[in-house]
């Protein structure tokens, strides 16, 4: 289980987080201000921790420094856009930074990213009969390697990571490809059909109307 | 681009001071070749006017610095001999002019008897004809005086006596008389104090009366000397002077009588 | 180039043409004067004398047909004349004769009755030279008439010498004087335009941004009259300036803080609407939890809306011009106390209005809502159960509303900033009761379009008391009201 604190004052905000962490099955606790954040990690060991910047009584930049001593990855969220900032942060040791609004799918990534990093992870991700070795980027099922293009790779992977949340089409190519989204575009579809069939994934990948795809365990 | 401004600017201040330096010295070496060598000439004439000089116009001449006196005749006169009477006449005929003119002045007339009564018993005179020359008004000019010089102080002499008179108008412009003895006589020296007022006086009088003879203005360059022993004027130009400076040597005075005869004495006077 | 070299040189080129020019004419002047004076006298010397002349033959009668004496005569004549003049030496000769210094045949090329003059170089010497040619006659017998020169040559020589030696002097003087000049000049050019240079240096600073330089005014040997001014000018005009950047400063530093704070302030709720939304569209979720995000949703799109509507508001107020009416503070107060009835029930609060009757000049509905709010602060900040008053006053000439509450109050140190767009004392309070920190800033421009501010008295933990004033319209002041 990776426990993730989460520092932030707006309740809304941290709220939001939270919810969303958790479905992707981490753990979540919340501090409001910069001095509970201390406490908090202080009392109890933390995986990595969600680190706003505009905190009252201890701000992220002062708390940060705290943390080092710990540690842990931290990820600045902030409403602060300028590249002083999101540089200082970055100087200070941040792992990332990233910038309100945000796409939880893209913090959740990042998240993992970081936590990828830390080996707080296993490179070795399991579903089913699938297993998948992030590392050396070998998918076998029932033991047998299964040859796969980059892409399809690509879009496995995006799909493990985002189980039982139903994927945009436009989400899948702009991870995948790159590129913004155009719109009509057969690609992604063509794609995932080819991962279908040389996974026998049918039962696993849904379709969801009008909006991609789900992959379900 | 600055430095190049300065250079100029340098080089133009350097230039207008050398310019103005030599400014004389170029312009005088130019200037001079022009001048030099460069002739003007003109064209001029003028007329005889002898005949028909007024008296002003006379006195300018013989007052002026510029005029040439000449002597163009020097004989001797004297004594025994038609020529000799004929230059007493001469000098005579200046008289009364002359008494007219110092009618109140005591001395001069006395001066003026003395000198006429010494002039009679004279024995020898030289006698010089002055030309005065000159131009008045563009005309040339020429005036003869006659000067007549008469120098003794020795034993046998009278004294000395001097006449310089225009022949024709018988103006008297120098006058000359010293005999030996005083020109007054001894009762007046007892009547008129000799002092400085009485001889300032008489000066005056007799500048009055000059003025009045020849015409003139007071400002007139003229000599005047009046004492008892002597009495003395002269129109007195500078030009008169001179001449009579570089004529010295034609004074003669007297005659000696010699076993032959009367021989003119000539000797150099000094006065 | 630098003010004081243009100076220096033109002053100095001035000087020494002005010295230069100015003594080479009096040199020239003096010196042709001399000349022609010179010229003019032995020209005039040669004719009397030639008159003379003329006049001496013509009166000397021994001359008549005597060749002989007319050459004595001459030669007398001549002896005299040159007694007379000292630096003139006169030559009295026959044309025949002719042993005279002749340049270019001059002499020889006389007229009759001609005269003429030259100046002659010979060398070391000048002179002058005038000749007259002259008619003598002789008789009525042959040869009637000689014909004669008559010279008269005058040494000028020191008259050029006297120029030249001028010149040298000149020469001399005007190298000294541009010498001393120049230094004189450097000096005096560099004194003079230094008050310029240290104004243009100070102004050069001012130019690269340290706009708080200042020209010196008080010290300076040169204390013109013109100089001074110009520095004590252009001292106003940096003060100017540097007031101006400022307040342009402030005015970009306050927008620019405006556009941050508004991004700011608009971001959190977005962030929310979209976030929950995603999980919404995206994620498995149970009922509860999908009412949450709904509810989520729901709250902070309202926030946006009443943050939106708000500003709009504030920016279309400074823009707008409003149209003031006379209406009675008695209808003000109590359509106020109704409005606000729903707020004093959530919050339990309790309100209590106590006013003086009068007639004022405002726009009712934007009136009602600077109460409004001022109100909705009150209560927001006072717990449940406590009071607030709101009051009305007529004090030096204006109409004092007040809304006096016993609530958190605000510290000392944030009074200045509390009408600035955006601003919050307590962030978190505030967001939480769906603030943006507009409220305030948006009621001291109504206030202002009033002709009046907030003025906001607050003690910490003990309560507060924000005021502002309308005009009154009474009797006299008929033509303020419609």
């Amino acid at each position: 289980m990776t426990h993730i604190l989460i520092v932030e004052d707006e309740a809304t905000i941290s709220n939001l987080l939270k919810m969303a962490l958790e479905k992707h099955g981490y753990k979540c606790d919340c501090a409001f201000d910069g001095e509970m954040g201390a406490d908090m990690i202080e009392n109890k060991h933390y995986d990595l921790i969600l680190l706003d910047v505009m905190l009252p009584k201890i701000n992220g930049f002062e708390l940060i420094e705290y943390i080092k001593g710990f540690d842990i990855p931290v990820i600045f969220i902030t409403a602060k856009t300028d590249i002083t900032s999101r540089v200082k942060g970055l100087n200070l040791g941040a792992d990332d930074y990233i910038t309100k609004p945000f796409d939880i799918t893209e913090l959740q990534a990042r998240v993992e990213a970081v936590l990828r990093r830390y080996n707080k992870t296993s490179a070795v991700l399991t579903v089913n009969d699938l297993e998948i070795n992030t590392n050396s980027r070998i998918v076998t099922k029932n033991g047998k390697p299964v040859e796969l293009t980059l892409k399809e790779y690509e879009i496995l992977l995006l799909f493990v990571r985002n189980k039982n949340i139903a994927l945009y089409r436009e989400m899948i190519y702009e991870n995948v490809w790159n590129e913004p989204y155009m719109g009509d575009t057969r690609t992604v579809d063509l794609h995932i059909q080819r991962l279908r069939k040389k996974l026998d994934l049918k039962d696993n990948i849904q379709s969801v109307y009008k909006v991609g795809y789900r992959f379900t365990e | 681009m600055n430095k190049i401004k300065y250079a100029l600017c340098i080089f133009i201040a350097a230039t207008v001071t050398c310019a103005v330096v030599f400014l004389p010295y170029l312009y005088y070496s130019s200037i001079d070749k022009r001048d030099i060598n460069n002739y003007v000439t003109e064209s001029y004439s003028f007329e005889s006017k002898n005949d028909n000089i007024t008296s002003e116009e006379l006195i300018s001449l013989l007052s002026s610095d510029e005029a040439i006196w000449l002597e163009s005749n020097t004989y001797s006169m004297y004594y025994d001999g038609k020529q000799f009477n004929d230059l007493l006449d001469e000098i005579d005929s200046a008289q009364p002019l002359l008494k007219s003119a110092f009618n109140d002045n005591e001395l001069a007339n006395m001066a003026i008897e003395k000198f006429y009564e010494v002039a009679s018993q004279i024995s020898a005179y030289k006698v010089q004809e002055v030309t005065v020359n000159g131009e008045i008004n563009g005309s040339p000019i020429s005036v003869t005086l006659l000067d007549v010089v008469y120098s003794d102080f020795s034993e046998n002499g009278a004294g000395e006596f001097e006449i310089l008179m225009d022949k024709k108008t018988k103006i008297v412009y120098e006058f000359k008389c010293t005999p030996k003895e005083p020109i007054v006589q001894d009762d007046f020296i007892d009547e008129h104090d000799l002092n400085e007022t009485v001889e300032q006086n008489l000066r005056e009088q007799t500048c009055f009366a000059l003025c009045d003879y020849w015409g003139i203005e007071g400002e007139h360059n003229y000599n005047v000397e009046t004492s008892f022993y002597s009495f003395y004027f002269n129109i007195m130009p500078l030009a008169f002077t001179d001449y009579e400076f570089n004529n010295y040597n034609s004074i003669m005075y007297g005659y000696d009588k010699t076993d032959s005869g009367y021989e003119i004495s000539e000797k150099n006077n000094y006065y | 180039m630098k003010f004081a070299w243009k100076i220096f040189f033109i002053s100095f080129v001035i000087i020494i043409l002005s010295f230069g020019v100015g003594g080479f004419l009096l040199i020239n002047s003096v010196f042709t004067t001399s000349l022609n004076n010179k010229i003019q006298s032995v020209c005039d010397s040669n004719a009397y004398i030639t008159s003379s002349l003329y006049a001496v033959v013509q009166n000397t009668s021994q001359i008549d047909n005597n060749e002989a004496y007319l050459r004595f005569t001459i030669s007398n004549f001549s002896e005299q004349v040159n007694h007379n003049t000292s630096n003139t030496t006169v030559n009295i000769d026959s044309v025949d004769g002719n042993n005279f210094y002749d340049k270019d045949s001059f002499i020889a090329n006389l007229q009759n009755n001609n005269r003429g003059h030259v100046i002659i170089d010979n060398g070391n010497k000048k002179y002058i030279q005038a000749v007259s040619k002259i008619i003598l006659s002789i008789g009525d017998n042959l040869p009637y008439e000689e014909l004669y020169y008559v010279e008269s040559i005058a040494d000028i020589t020191d008259i050029y010498q006297s120029r030249d030696s001028y010149c040298r002097t000149y020469q001399i003087i005007l190298i000294g004087v541009a010498l001393f000049a120049s230094i004189l000049l450097v000096i005096f050019s560099h004194f003079i335009t230094k008050p310029l240079v240290r104004l243009s240096e100070v102004s050069k600073e001012i130019a690269e941004g340290n706009f708080s330089k200042r020209a010196q005014t008080h010290k300076g040997a040169i204390k013109t009259k013109e100089i001074a001014e110009l520095s004590y000018n252009f001292n106003t005009m940096a003060q100017y300036v540097e007031d101006y950047v400022e307040q342009l400063e402030r005015a970009a530093q306050s927008r620019d803080d405006f556009v941050a704070d508004f991004t700011h302030e608009l971001k959190t709720p977005l962030t929310s609407v979209i976030g929950y939304a995603d999980m919404l569209r995206s994620y498995q979720l149970d009922d509860a939890q999908r009412r949450e995000c709904a509810d989520f949703i729901y709250k902070e799109g309202k926030r946006l809306e009443s943050l939106s509507l708000n500003l709009l508001n504030l920016i279309v107020l400074k823009n707008d011009e409003i149209n003031l009416v006379s209406v009675k503070s008695d209808t003000i107060i109590s359509e106020t106390g109704n409005s606000v009835l729903f707020l004093l029930k959530k919050y339990n609060i309790q309100l209590t209005t106590d006013f003086e009757h009068a007639t004022i000049s405002a726009e009712p509905s934007l009136l009602k809502t600077l109460l409004y709010n001022l109100i909705d602060n009150a209560c927001k900040a006072s717990e449940k159960g406590q009071t607030i008053r709101l009051t009305g006053r007529i004090k030096d000439g204006k109409y004092l509303f007040s809304v006096i509450d016993n609530g958190t109050g605000i510290p000392q140190s944030e009074l200045k900033k509390i009408t600035e767009p955006f601003y919050m004392v307590d962030k978190s309070r505030a967001r939480s009761m769906g603030g943006a920190g507009l409220g305030l800033a948006l009621c001291n421009e109504i206030a202002k379009l009033h002709g009046s501010m907030l003025n906001i008295d607050s003690v910490y933990n003990k309560g507060t008391t924000v005021s502002f004033t309308t005009e009154l319209c009474g009797s006299e002041e008929v033509l303020d009201c419609e």
